[in-house]
């Protein structure tokens, strides 16, 4: 890596407006010459990238990757190399280091890929370690115990660590001293218990007050917004900070026991909208030689529950134990094996087209994915417009298009953005096209699957902010989907937490979080970084 | 962003400024080389030949009797405008026949009548054939691409999105539209093949016979939805879409190209052109029905396919305006591709001399005329070049779009 590399890297991060980070041993790079830089890049330096999936390379096994990435900076013969290779292997706790070093990168898990890059980078013993959002595309548990091995290595290795991420509570988990920025600038360093005790900055303040606590109740996030104002001066957009503590904030938004308690009475005391009874949706994996399946994958194995009209339904899993497959299964976006999804005294599953069509303006979905949940060819406007040209529901084009602009109106977005393409768009302003595009039919009940796991912890406050508002104004049902525990919490008035395609519990977010009834939500719990808890860790 | 990595490519770019001088020729081929004149005045009256033959080809105009079996070059003009080229491809000038050089003595009345790359063995004007060869293997690109692409996209759209195993249908329509299609064939072309056989251009024919093909179909259809009453007969049942076409594809591919095209020109009666053109189509849809497969099979998988099958589109609709879209960036550049193929193949047949009439010409019936005479060396060289450059043009332009559309770049 040279050093016009580590500023073309710090340059992007501030696209992203934020970035956190430890340093140990801070170097000056960007004044050393080409020359001088080559033998430091060589071993001093080490980086880790976000995405494991796409850091190694798919056509050659793990072993191999790291074994030249040994021999091109060390020389060593290939036997001491390869043995090197498994020292590592064993150090960054990969299971059963022979069986990984032969292993293709699809043979094992995204978690197990993030170890073999880190132990990639750690092969020439660097001195500074970069990590670039390493654990961002990862499950709570999955990152939990990366960062417990980052930690483990930072002491045994005295290497450096510059850890860059959007999330706080990751932050707090791993480092010593803290660099926020902002809009390109540092606007706040110190050290780790010093910004989250006593942030000095509003938009630090505004990082560690946006992400939902797991430990109150509220009635809607703090946003960047609450803590900051942009004004115009002289022509110029000028930041004024507002004098508001976390604290402060937080109180000012949470709710009471007894509003929650009458909300869950009025929530309970009607008839269920959405009745799942023993839902199985089973994909068939090996087939017999005539084509029938003889063994399955079942990704969601026997699941019953029920939805009040309403009701925030929140479902919470790690990555592959069937939540979302169970959303699409009940959109019929996926064939079930067996199982009834009643909704207003009809079978979905057993509907047939015109039927379907006709529910489909109530039961709609918001994906995870920002980027390709909406038609980069199609301007966002006719994107709107066209679920109420097929349905019929306007008939003439000035109405449609009155319509459409009323629901960019509702999701903070303007006019002018009726000509514009996707691609114009920040991944928070997707998702509120999304959901946008999603209300256009006048839904019931909505499916949020991950809606806002692609994004950024202060954009994440807006879009749950909107969704809760839009929950109110229009009486709308949610299912929400995430593997982020703190978040479902934040929005649910019931939660599931499942696992392996069975509901491994069912309940209050609030008894499931403090006393929880199962080993695996136990797991979960504990996986969530300390960051979040904000007076007892500290 | 395309746009911008394409001009990037300067040979792409400078192919696809080529290349729309050669449409140009084309186009204009008629104004460029023609026997009379674009302008003339004779005894006070103005005359416009060349467009007048527009007109006539419209049917605006009746042609004027006083020009009828005229030598153009023999009229007293008072003022006379001719083409750069004053020949057309098929005029033939007895005098400068067989096969004059640039640089033999030719008869001419005036200099501008010179044959400045030749002539062929009947006389007629090189440069003014090579003219009309552009045209000829323009023509030939934009049809059988066409056809190409019309087939190519459906097969490949249907074969992509469905796959094995989503559409699924009842088994009695299953059964009824089998049934239907093999019945269709046989009474609408096996058993009127002899009909079929004497029909003339347009062919009525055939349409008697593509109708009768349709009502079958519908009958079977309408039938089907009655019978999908019955539990048994309506238990629904997948179409392996894909199966079938990449089975067809594999099927018309394993045939060496040029083959299967003499093969099907020697059973068709007096080919012309045109069965060319759409022949080399017919063969070249695969490549096309391919592309739009890959691209389908990864589009449908997208969140915005299945957002918009939750908000409850028609599988039409989806097919059509949310996967089509997004898969044309690949198909042009099969399509770049496939224009170079049609030509050469055109080229090649035209050598063997199969597919043009007697009056038409193009740069592959232009070399074979050189085989007659080996010294005739400006018959093989300029058409020659000519193939070899359109054919590099396109696999130039080819070239340039699939790496300005190549998805590792893009990240």
């Amino acid at each position: 890596m040279s050093a016009t590399k580590l500023l073309e890297i710090i340059d992007l991060q501030t696209q992203f407006q934020t970035e956190e980070g430890t340093v140990k041993a801070p170097i000056d790079l960007l004044r050393l010459p080409e020359k001088e830089m080559r033998p430091l890049r060589d071993k001093d330096l080490a980086m880790i990238f976000q995405d494991p999936m796409s850091s190694l390379n798919p056509v050659f096994t793990c072993g191999s990757q790291v074994l030249e990435a040994i021999q091109l900076h060390q020389r060593l013969d290939r036997t001491r190399a390869r043995q090197l290779v498994l020292d590592l292997f064993a150090r960054v706790q990969l299971p059963d280091p022979e069986r990984i070093y032969a292993a293709y990168p699809h043979q094992i898990s995204g978690g197990q890929k993030q170890r073999v890059m880190i132990a990639m980078a750690m092969s020439c013993q660097p001195q500074v370690l970069i990590a670039d959002e390493p654990t961002t595309a990862l499950d709570v548990t999955v990152q939990k115990a990366i960062l417990d091995l980052m930690s483990d290595l930072k002491r045994e290795m005295e290497a450096a660590i510059v850890f860059i991420t959007h999330d706080l509570g990751v932050i707090a988990d791993i480092a010593d001293r803290v660099v926020v920025m902002y809009q390109g600038r540092i606007v706040e360093q110190g050290p780790v218990r010093d910004i989250f005790l006593r942030p000095q900055h509003a938009y630090t303040k505004s990082l560690l007050a946006c992400r939902p606590p797991v430990d109150q109740a509220l009635r809607r996030l703090p946003v960047v917004r609450d803590f900051i104002d942009w004004r115009e001066v002289d022509g110029q957009r000028t930041m004024v900070e507002r004098a508001v503590s976390v604290k402060q904030t937080l109180a000012q938004h949470q709710l009471t026991e007894a509003e929650v308690e009458a909300r869950r009475t009025r929530i309970q005391s009607g008839e269920p909208l959405l009745r799942v009874v023993d839902l199985r949706t089973w994909f068939p994996k090996g087939r017999a030689w005539w084509g029938r399946p003889q063994e399955f994958v079942k990704a969601v194995d026997g699941v019953s529950f029920e939805v009040y009209p309403g009701e925030t339904m929140g479902l919470v899993g790690e990555s592959g134990c069937g939540k979302t497959t169970l959303g699409r299964s009940i959109l019929r976006l996926n064939r079930t094996r067996s199982g009834e999804v009643w909704y207003r005294g009809k079978n979905l599953l057993s509907l047939n087209a015109t039927e379907l069509k006709d529910l489909r303006k109530e039961v709609q979905i918001i994906f995870q994915d920002p980027y390709s949940s909406l038609n980069p060819r199609m301007t966002i406007g006719k994107a709107i417009e066209e679920p109420l040209l097929v349905h019929g529901i306007l008939g003439k084009a000035v109405e449609r298009r009155e319509r459409v602009l009323e629901l960019l109106a509702t999701v903070d977005l303007r006019p002018e953005h009726y000509q514009r393409y996707p691609h114009e768009f920040s991944g928070g302003q997707r998702q509120r096209i999304c959901i946008a595009r999603a209300l256009a039919l006048n839904p019931k009940f909505i499916i949020c699957d991950e809606s806002v796991s692609a994004l950024a912890v202060s954009v994440q406050a807006q879009v749950l902010n909107l969704l809760l508002e839009l929950r109110e104004k229009y009486q709308l049902t949610y299912i929400f989907i995430s593997h982020d525990l703190s978040v479902v919490k934040f929005m649910s008035d019931r939660m599931i937490v499942m696992n392996g395609g069975k509901i491994e519990e069912m309940g209050w977010p609030e008894d499931i979080y403090q006393k929880p009834q199962q080993a695996y939500t136990r797991r979960l719990i504990e996986a969530i970084p300390r960051g979040l808890i904000r007076d007892d860790g500290f | 962003m395309v746009w911008r990595r394409f001009r990037s490519n300067r040979p792409a770019l400078w192919s696809l400024r080529l290349l729309v001088v050669l449409l140009g020729i084309a186009f204009f081929a008629d104004f460029l080389a023609n026997e009379k004149p674009l302008y003339c005045k004779i005894e006070g009256k103005r005359y416009f030949p060349v467009l007048a033959d527009y007109g006539q080809a419209l049917g605006w105009t009746n042609p004027d009797p006083q020009f009828l079996n005229v030598d153009w070059k023999d009229l007293e003009y008072e003022r006379v405008w001719w083409a750069p080229v004053a020949y057309s491809a098929s005029t033939i000038d007895v005098y400068n026949a067989p096969f004059k050089g640039p640089f033999d003595r030719q008869v001419v009345a005036e200099d501008r009548f010179w044959h400045w790359l030749g002539t062929d063995d009947l006389g007629r004007d090189v440069a003014a054939g090579m003219l009309a060869g552009t045209r000829m293997a323009m023509l030939v690109g934009v049809v059988a691409m066409s056809v190409a692409c019309f087939f190519g996209i459906i097969l490949g759209l249907l074969a992509g999105y469905y796959g094995d195993s989503r559409l699924r249908w009842t088994r009695v329509r299953l059964l009824a539209n089998g049934v239907a299609l093999v019945a269709a064939w046989f009474y609408g072309f096996a058993a009127r093949s002899y009909a079929l056989a004497e029909s003339e251009w347009p062919p009525g024919e055939l349409g008697k016979s593509i109708l009768l093909g349709l009502v079958l179909l519908v009958v079977a259809n309408v039938g089907a939805s009655q019978l999908e009453r019955f539990p048994l007969l309506a238990r629904k049942r997948a179409l392996p879409v894909d199966l079938l076409v990449m089975r067809a594809i594999e099927v018309l591919e394993s045939v060496p190209g040029l083959l299967f095209l003499l093969a099907i020109l020697a059973v068709i009666e007096k080919p012309g052109i045109l069965d060319v053109m759409v022949i080399i189509g017919f063969l070249s849809w695969t490549s096309v029905a391919r592309f739009v497969r890959a691209e389908l099979l990864r589009i449908r998988t997208l969140p915005y396919i299945e957002a918009a099958q939750v908000m409850g589109f028609s599988e039409w609709r989806i097919i059509w305006r949310h996967a089509l879209p997004n898969a044309l960036g690949p198909i042009l550049v099969v399509v770049a591709f496939g224009v170079a193929g049609a030509i050469l193949a055109e080229a090649s047949l035209s050598f063997l001399g199969l597919g043009l009439s007697i009056d038409q010409v193009s740069w592959g019936s232009m070399i074979n005329k050189a085989r007659e005479d080996f010294s005739a060396w400006w018959l093989a060289l300029l058409p020659g070049l000519a193939i070899f450059a359109t054919v590099t043009i396109f696999n130039l332009i080819g070239d340039g779009l699939a790496q300005a559309m190549d998805a590792k770049l893009n990240q």
